[in-house]
């Protein structure tokens, strides 16, 4: 079985089977050809047979009389009969007869005689000497009749059986016609005859055109098959080696085989040829994948795929998804110090490693001056100087740059031709601001700086065009609107608290618009989203029950239960103290979450006292049970206690580790 | 606060459970008051006692000394005790 499962049958059996089919048709179609001419030969045999018995008899006849009266005599007739007989024995006929034919057609019979007994028996039963026949005249003695001595015979086939009837004349010295000789053949005996001559004919035809198929065979086997098979040979062996060569055989002639071998060495050479080109230009692609991917593991070192950092007051996060191994693209999130966070987004025109290594330049040139304190509008001015004066390769970045003061909420901006990004909020929209040129094509750009407050719980997207343009199916884009929209319905759904988690769905937004086709540009986003700060005022009354307020702000504002417990004892004890001592009408707790660090401010407006500064009252343990002890536990679970008196108010502030 | 009390002959068993802050110390104070006169000793079980401020521990201290010491505190979870450990009060209340 070959590959494709089905039999093989070499063509040497496939064109054995089929010539001895053929034989077979042609010795059946020249015998049935051949059985018209022999039968033809058959009869002409018989006709000589029996003529040559027929010319022994009529000499008989004619030496004994010369007249038909002579065969009253039974001697004669004894004698006559035996003399047929002989003759039939020695021509194989069947039955040998003399008659003659009167004027009114009537046949009369004279001597009749068999080759074998019953034969011989019976025509002379049926047909004695002087009986009579009237039936019509065959054609055959009517030739007879007429003196002609050839081919005049019938087939009969009456109650003396199947034969060829062969009729003579039989003459007088004049010529004339006295009495008629037949002589019958059996037809059977022709047949049989005529069968040993057609098996033999056919035997020599199939034995011919065996002979004929054998060289014929022998010629395809030694001109076609053998070069064929050789060459199915060295095609097998060059498919394991490519190296193995054809050896063009030497023949007297050009035939279709030295064609196709001719051929096939031609494409060998070609396929040789071409599987080196092709190893050659893999490895150059391999070569230059490697260096595409060196490019991109700095770039991804450099441009993190993802990042999100957050504090209380804020949580700030980015991505960068490259359309090609290497982007363009860049964000960087940083933190300046304990209050500002710095936020750059930008794209450089242009994919590849030369877009990657300009990206790597303009990034750090910003970040470098960002970090020594120069503003946002000086660095992207500086920056963009310094890259005009050397940029060769006229690549330029469009670039947003802002401080973020957590502190104030304040958003300090300068845009290099970047795309404005949308303020989250209530009222969500697109930060309106100069649009400025992209850093690298002209000098002395006048950049803007700008500001801008977000009120708490408001963030800001930064984004790139490969979002905006990101096309579907119909060729429409994403769109700003699009963008404004979903960020919007993330803030309506609260889901600005985890920037992260918005900008995996505005990804996946994005990915799912233009599903089935090739992310086209890069994607970046940057998104801040502002807490505010975590502080807050409780006013309070001068009751003791007053204190569950703290005791909820407490519990609600600190997570971990023992530190909170310390919190609300240390409160619990001033609060007592301010309760039953100060006389107080306003008191007043402030405070603040930061770094890890929970701030009370304490301040009422009551008899001045400071817990810090008293000299602490040593008690006996005995009189323990009037207090004193109260300063004291404070004391010992804050981290930090100072005390001032600012217009007219105590002011306590306490800090605890958190 | 909850404030469950016991008697077994001249012994008190006072169970104290949740927050006894400076607004719960007087419920602490009149339990205290209650007390007979002629009670051998006192028991406070504090096991589920969650929170404690100066004038709780002020009324275990007049506890102690209307008991003329016989008082023994069970029980305190270590966020309790560490306010008693504070004051130095550890050393003179037992505690079991």
């Amino acid at each position: 079985m070959n590959k494709e499962g089905k039999l093989r049958v070499s063509l040497l059996i496939q064109m054995a089977v089929f010539f001895l089919i053929s034989i077979i048709a042609m010795v059946l179609i020249t015998g049935k050809i051949s059985d018209k001419v022999l039968a033809k030969i058959v009869i002409e045999e018989s006709g000589f047979l029996a003529g040559t018995a027929a010319e022994g008899a009529i000499e008989y006849v004619r030496s004994s009389s010369g007249d038909v009266s002579v065969f009253r005599s039974a001697s004669i007739r004894d004698a006559g009969h035996r003399t047929f007989m002989d003759l039939c024995d020695k021509s194989g006929l069947k039955y040998m007869y003399l008659y003659t034919i009167d004027e009114n057609e009537v046949r009369h019979y004279l001597l009749v005689a068999g080759r074998t007994t019953e034969d011989d028996e019976l025509i002379n039963e049926r047909l004695p000497y002087g009986a009579t026949d009237d039936g019509p005249l065959w054609g055959a003695e009517r030739v007879a009749l007429s003196g002609d001595m050839d081919n005049a015979y019938e087939y009969v086939n009456n109650a003396f059986g199947e034969v060829c009837m062969w009729v003579y004349p039989v003459k007088d010295d004049a010529g004339n016609v006295y009495a008629i000789l037949g002589a019958d053949y059996s037809i059977s005996r022709l047949n049989n005859l005529m069968n040993r001559y057609s098996g033999a004919f056919r035997k020599i035809i199939a034995l011919l055109m065996l002979i004929v198929f054998a060289i014929f065979l022998i010629l395809i086997r030694v001109l076609a098959l053998k070069p064929i098979n050789s060459l199915s040979h060295k095609m097998k062996m060059f498919v394991k080696d490519k190296t193995a060569r054809l050896q063009i055989r030497d023949t007297v002639f050009a035939d279709e085989i030295t064609d196709i071998e001719g051929s096939f060495d031609v494409m060998m050479e070609d396929i040789t040829n071409y599987i080196k080109d092709i190893r050659s230009l893999t490895e150059q692609r391999v070569h230059d994948q490697t260096q595409l991917e060196v490019a991109r593991k700095i770039q991804v070192g450099i441009v993190p795929e993802t990042m999100s950092f957050s504090e209380a007051d804020y949580s700030i996060a980015g991505y960068s998804f490259p359309a090609k191994d290497v982007s363009g693209d860049f964000y960087d999130i940083f933190k300046l110090d304990d209050d500002r966070i710095c936020l750059i987004e930008g794209d450089i025109s242009g994919k590849g490693i030369t877009a990657a290594l300009f990206m790597v330049m303009v990034r750090s040139a910003i970040r470098q001056s960002l970090k020594v304190g120069r503003g946002v509008g000086e660095t992207l001015n500086n920056v963009n100087d310094e890259i005009c004066l050397s940029n060769p390769e006229c690549m330029f970045a469009t670039v947003f740059a802002a401080i973020f003061n957590v502190k104030t909420g304040e958003l300090t901006f300068s845009n290099a031709g970047h795309n404005p990004p949308v303020i989250i909020g209530k009222d969500t929209h697109f930060l309106e601001m100069d649009s400025g040129l992209a850093l690298g094509l002209f000098e002395d750009a006048s950049l803007m700086e700008e500001s801008v407050f977000l009120d708490r719980g408001e963030g800001i997207l930064v984004y790139t065009d490969g979002i905006t343009e990101t096309i579907n199916k119909s060729e429409q884009q994403y769109g700003e609107e699009r963008l404004r929209n979903f960020a919007d319905k993330g803030y309506e759904e609260g889901k600005l608290s985890s920037p992260l988690e918005l900008l995996n769905d505005i990804r996946d937004d994005v990915r799912s618009f233009s599903e089935g086709l090739e992310q086209f540009d890069d994607i970046t986003c940057v998104l801040l989203a502002y807490n505010g700060k975590a502080s807050g005022s409780l006013e309070l009354a001068r009751r003791i029950e007053e204190f569950d307020k703290v005791k909820d702000l407490v519990r609600e504002q600190i997570s971990d239960e023992d530190k909170a417990k310390k919190i609300i004892l240390a409160c619990d004890e001033l609060f007592a103290n301010i309760v039953t001592h100060s006389e107080a009408e306003h008191i007043s707790f402030d405070w603040e979450k930061r770094d890890g660090i929970f701030e009370i401010t304490i301040s009422d407006d009551g008899v001045s006292f400071d817990p810090v500064g008293s000299a602490e009252i040593k008690k006996k343990f005995e009189d323990l049970d009037t207090g004193g002890m109260g300063i004291k536990l404070v004391k010992q679970f804050v981290s930090n206690i100072s005390y001032k008196r600012i217009d007219g108010k105590n002011t306590l502030t306490l800090e605890f580790e958190v | 606060m909850n404030i469950s009390k016991s008697v077994t002959g001249n012994q008190i068993t006072l169970v104290l459970e949740g927050w006894l802050d400076t607004q719960a110390a007087p419920e602490l104070e009149s339990a205290i008051a209650e007390i007979p006169e002629d009670a051998e000793s006192l028991v406070i079980d504090m096991e589920k006692l969650e929170y404690i401020s100066s004038s709780g521990v002020r009324q275990i201290v007049a506890a102690h000394k209307k008991m003329g010491g016989n008082l023994v505190v069970h029980n305190a979870p270590q966020g309790i005790f560490s306010v008693f450990e504070a004051t130095g009060i550890n050393k003179k209340i037992r505690f079991e």
